[in-house]
């Protein structure tokens, strides 16, 4: 009994039927949801859409600041997020527009972030691109849409310069003056 | 002869024209009084004509001020109407309340001579909230709390599929995050981190609280 790994093979023979019920409420579910393209095929993809439905009640109930986003037309799978410039930066008083594709194996998988605004941002490249760690070899099953939100509210403030997509943007950075301007002057939100 | 003829008609001459003149003016006084008298009618036809006016005046006076009178009765019917139904709907809405009242009056009368069914019936109402009360706290078992949690419920969630109780430890960070069946599908994709501080995963074990199978 000392090792878990036995117990937990013991153990998990004996709860067989639970994941059987789950099975049946997940086809269930799937199927009052017939309008939503679900692109994996059983129980991985209604697991994801439950995931993703949870992740918007979270969104739409919780009141974080700044941050909103909500599934772009019917396709669970495709969402567009608002960032608003956190105050006391360069980018105060600005909103972008995002734009989050999750994969099929989400959370596994992180999603595809990429600025529908145009940024002006050591970390952002011309098309949107986000050099971020957390969306890339440190993501983790644990982040969902509310935290990657955050991270890149987070990220406009404090970029990372030691690894920039955007030379110019990096090297404007030390003179906040400047690269008010320069914001202020590539900031074109989308109406 | 001739001379006194001529006289004679001289004077009959002189006496014809004053007589002409005083026709003259006459005629003249005649014509002034006929031109008086055409103003004056002129002057009634006109008097007649304003009392005419004035006449129909008053007449669309009269007929106007009895539209008005009409309109302002058909107003006051309905706003009578109106009223009436409120009226009602609020003497329906007193009934109800009244016997509402006298049902809580019924049920408080025998409460003061302490009459024994309605006692026990009240009794039983005061027991029936206390029971679920009772039966919550037992299924909530307290487990050791090894891992801190993102939500301050006292059931951990899966971080994965946030629906299924946490009861999994990944060791060797001792973080207990994950569900059964993300448990399987997180080893099964050779993911061997953990979700929440990025540590490398040797052992997975199933843990079981009071309240799990």
């Amino acid at each position: 009994m000392a090792r878990g790994e036995n117990n937990t093979g013991a153990h998990g023979s004996g709860n067989v039927p639970p994941p059987a019920t789950a099975a049946s409420t997940a086809a269930g579910t799937a199927a009052a949801s017939g309008k939503q393209q679900a692109r994996g095929a059983g129980a991985e993809g209604q697991s994801v859409v439950r995931r993703l439905q949870s992740e918007l009640m979270a969104l739409m109930m919780g009141g974080d600041p700044g941050v909103s986003a909500f599934p772009e037309g019917d396709n669970i799978f495709s969402w567009v997020g608002t960032i608003a410039g956190s105050a006391a930066t360069a980018y105060e008083g600005t909103s972008y527009r995002l734009s989050l594709a999750f994969p099929g194996e989400y959370p596994y998988k992180p999603p595809k972030v990429r600025f529908e605004t145009p940024c002006f941002h050591p970390n952002v490249d011309a098309h949107g691109n986000i050099c971020l760690d957390i969306l890339q070899d440190k993501w983790s099953s644990a982040y969902d849409v509310r935290t990657i939100l955050l991270s890149i509210q987070s990220l406009l403030g404090e970029p990372n310069n030691d690894s920039p997509l955007n030379t110019q943007a990096a090297a404007l950075w030390p003179n906040q003056d400047e690269f008010r301007k320069m914001v202020e002057k590539l900031y074109k939100p989308t109406a | 002869m001739w001379d006194r003829q001529k006289a004679k008609l001289q004077e009959d001459i002189a006496e014809c024209k004053t007589k002409i003149t005083q026709v003259d003016r006459e005629l003249a006084e005649i014509n002034k009084a006929i031109r008086n008298m055409e103003m004056k009618i002129r002057e009634d036809t006109k008097a007649k004509e304003e009392n005419l006016a004035l006449a129909e005046q008053e007449h669309a006076k009269r007929e106007s001020a009895k539209a008005n009178a009409e309109r302002r009765l058909e107003e006051i019917r309905q706003k009578t109407e109106v009223e009436s139904r409120c009226f009602k709907d609020d003497i329906k809405r007193l009934e109800d309340e009244l016997a509402r009242l006298q049902k809580s009056m019924g049920v408080n009368h025998p409460t003061v001579p302490s009459t024994h069914p309605p006692g026990v019936a009240d009794r039983n109402s005061t027991r029936a909230p206390k029971q679920p009360t009772n039966q919550r706290p037992s299924p909530a078992s307290n487990k050791q709390s090894q891992a801190p949690t993102q939500k301050t419920s006292r059931r951990r969630d899966c971080v994965i599929c946030k629906r299924e109780e946490a009861c999994v430890i990944l060791l060797q960070c001792a973080h207990q995050v994950l569900c059964v069946g993300c448990n399987k599908r997180h080893e099964e994709k050779g993911v061997a981190r953990c979700p929440c501080c990025n540590a490398k995963v040797e052992e997975r074990i199933r843990v079981f609280g009071a309240s799990s199978n």
